[in-house]
């Protein structure tokens, strides 16, 4: 049986964090109360969990700071914030809802993809880098933070492009209009979805085209579709807030709704079944 | 408001408290671009992904889960995943020391590098190691030197003195001529802010190993792949 308290063990521990060498030789310290540490842990899962935690630290800390102190120094001299970023901060988190960005997306399963829609693709992707530049010149001088925003997002869509393409795991499927005409593509991989189209009509001012999931008993916005020239996008990145993962029934909509709301009121314009 | 916890800043942030949200940017702006100036390099990008990151947290605070972690370690999850996916838009990896890799490798490997105090062990390993592993690795350092800088001037010395020179606290006191006691309680400070502040990544990097390169996605240690890059 132990002879220290759990009391007696953290104030040991909180004593040889101060120095990392103590703390490593932890292990074939013969001193008594190192040894007491030892078979308390051994029968303690919080002090060795709390041991684990500090032997974590100090080992990042350890192999993030070079061997000098002249150049442990300069890695650690604190780097001033620039003033103007907080404003700058405020006003895009006020003008959040205007800009295209990344949104969380989906857990896909792995298939093959599919060749005609990803020539078409490839297509598209020339459409959108070419659309995007041309509209980059004309609103450079009139609008050049809309256009520094739209060239953000269309090089954030040609990354997210490229990542799903070079992924093993991708798939391409072609959305299809009322008629099931193909009219455009959805790609995706393991990490981001990309919808690209020229199929639809710039949205009336009071409304806009919403992406969303379906499976047979529920369905879950996750975008809506932005425009540069006659080219409409979406992309969305896997990330920590991945809610919905793609199964055999899933099917991918676009719908015109009035702006705001949380699901599509209007007619579906382009869908695609996911699963199949 | 400023007493406000992680949990209760996001909720209010959540209903449009703007208050809420300059007190969340006060609180961890500094971190975060800290972070990321040391991981990309250059100031204007790295304004660009804390901006980026702070509107994320406008738009999906809701989503905040106090159980996963801390507001901090949210930041910088959402900063880590921009800042890489920008590095790989522009086709480069993260920055590594003014020590250069080649400098690593013409030094003959590992048993040399470790003769060097000036290079970080970890440096070698980079020199066979792929992109991804690369990124996360200097992530995780970025965040660590960043949580050094943050500490006050005296407690940010008594670290650097133990981690880099490996002193003893009788050694840093009789080095910058302080008493004990000060060098102990300073350090005592300066390491339970760290691990709080450091707690979700180092956790993450640790159970780190690889990273997929098409995503640069965590793969867990549990995949069976080795846990440490030591």
């Amino acid at each position: 049986m132990s002879t220290m308290d759990h009391g007696a063990a953290h104030e040991r521990i909180e004593d040889l964090v101060l120095e990392p060498v103590r703390l490593a030789a932890l292990a074939a310290s013969t001193d008594p109360a190192d040894v007491a540490l030892r078979e308390h842990i051994s029968s303690c899962p919080t002090c060795r969990a709390d041991l684990a935690g500090w032997e974590r630290l100090q080992h990042r800390l350890s192999v993030s700071l070079p061997g000098t102190v002249e150049a442990a120094r300069a890695v650690v001299e604190p780097v001033e914030l620039p003033p103007s970023l907080r404003a700058a901060v405020i006003t895009a988190a006020r003008d959040a809802d205007r800009a295209p960005a990344p949104t969380s997306i989906v857990e896909a399963r792995s298939r093959r993809a599919r060749r005609p829609a990803l020539a078409w693709l490839g297509v598209a992707a020339a459409v959108v880098v070419l659309a995007g530049g041309g509209l980059l010149a004309v609103n450079q001088v009139a609008q050049l933070s809309a256009a520094q925003a739209e060239a953000r997002a269309l090089s954030a869509t040609i990354a997210a492009l490229d990542r799903v393409l070079t992924a093993a795991d991708h798939r391409v499927v072609p959305l299809l209009n009322p008629s099931g005409v193909a009219s455009g593509s959805i790609s995706w991989s393991s990490q981001d979805l990309v919808v690209l189209t020229t199929a639809l009509e710039p949205p009336p001012a009071d409304q806009e085209y919403l992406c969303w999931l379906r499976e047979p008993d529920s369905g879950a916005v996750i975008g809506k579709m932005y425009f540069t020239g006659r080219t409409a996008y979406w992309i969305g990145s896997l990330d920590e807030w991945a809610t919905f993962r793609i199964g055999p029934d899933t099917r991918f909509s676009v719908a015109l709704s009035p702006i705001d709301r949380t699901r599509p009121s209007g007619p579906e314009v382009l869908s695609a079944d996911l699963g199949s | 408001m400023n007493e406000l916890d992680d949990a209760r800043l996001a909720a209010r942030i959540a209903t449009g408290d703007e208050a809420a949200f300059v007190i969340a940017y006060d609180r961890h702006a500094s971190y975060l671009f800290g972070s990321l100036v040391r991981f990309m390099g250059d100031r204007e990008a790295a304004s660009e992904v804390v901006q980026d990151a702070f509107v994320t947290l406008w738009r999906r605070a809701a989503q905040f889960d106090r159980a996963a972690g801390s507001l901090l370690t949210w930041l910088l999850a959402i900063a880590r995943h921009r800042a890489i996916d920008r590095l790989r838009a522009e086709g480069r990896r993260p920055i590594r020391d003014a020590v250069s890799l080649d400098a690593v490798v013409s030094g003959g490997g590992t048993g040399a590098m470790s003769s060097r105090p000036d290079v970080p062990p970890e440096l070698v390993a980079d020199a066979a190691t792929d992109a991804g592993t690369v990124a996360e690795r200097r992530w995780t350092q970025a965040v660590v030197r960043a949580g050094i800088a943050e500490l006050p001037e005296h407690e940010r010395e008594v670290i650097i003195l133990g981690y880099s020179l490996d002193l003893s606290q009788t050694q840093i006191a009789a080095r910058l001529e302080w008493p004990i006691g000060t060098v102990k309680s300073r350090t005592r400070r300066a390491l339970a802010q760290l691990r709080v502040q450091l707690a979700g990544v180092i956790d993450a990097a640790d159970l780190t190993s690889t990273v997929d390169l098409a995503g640069l996605t965590p793969a867990r240690a549990s995949d069976g792949v080795a846990a440490d890059d030591r």
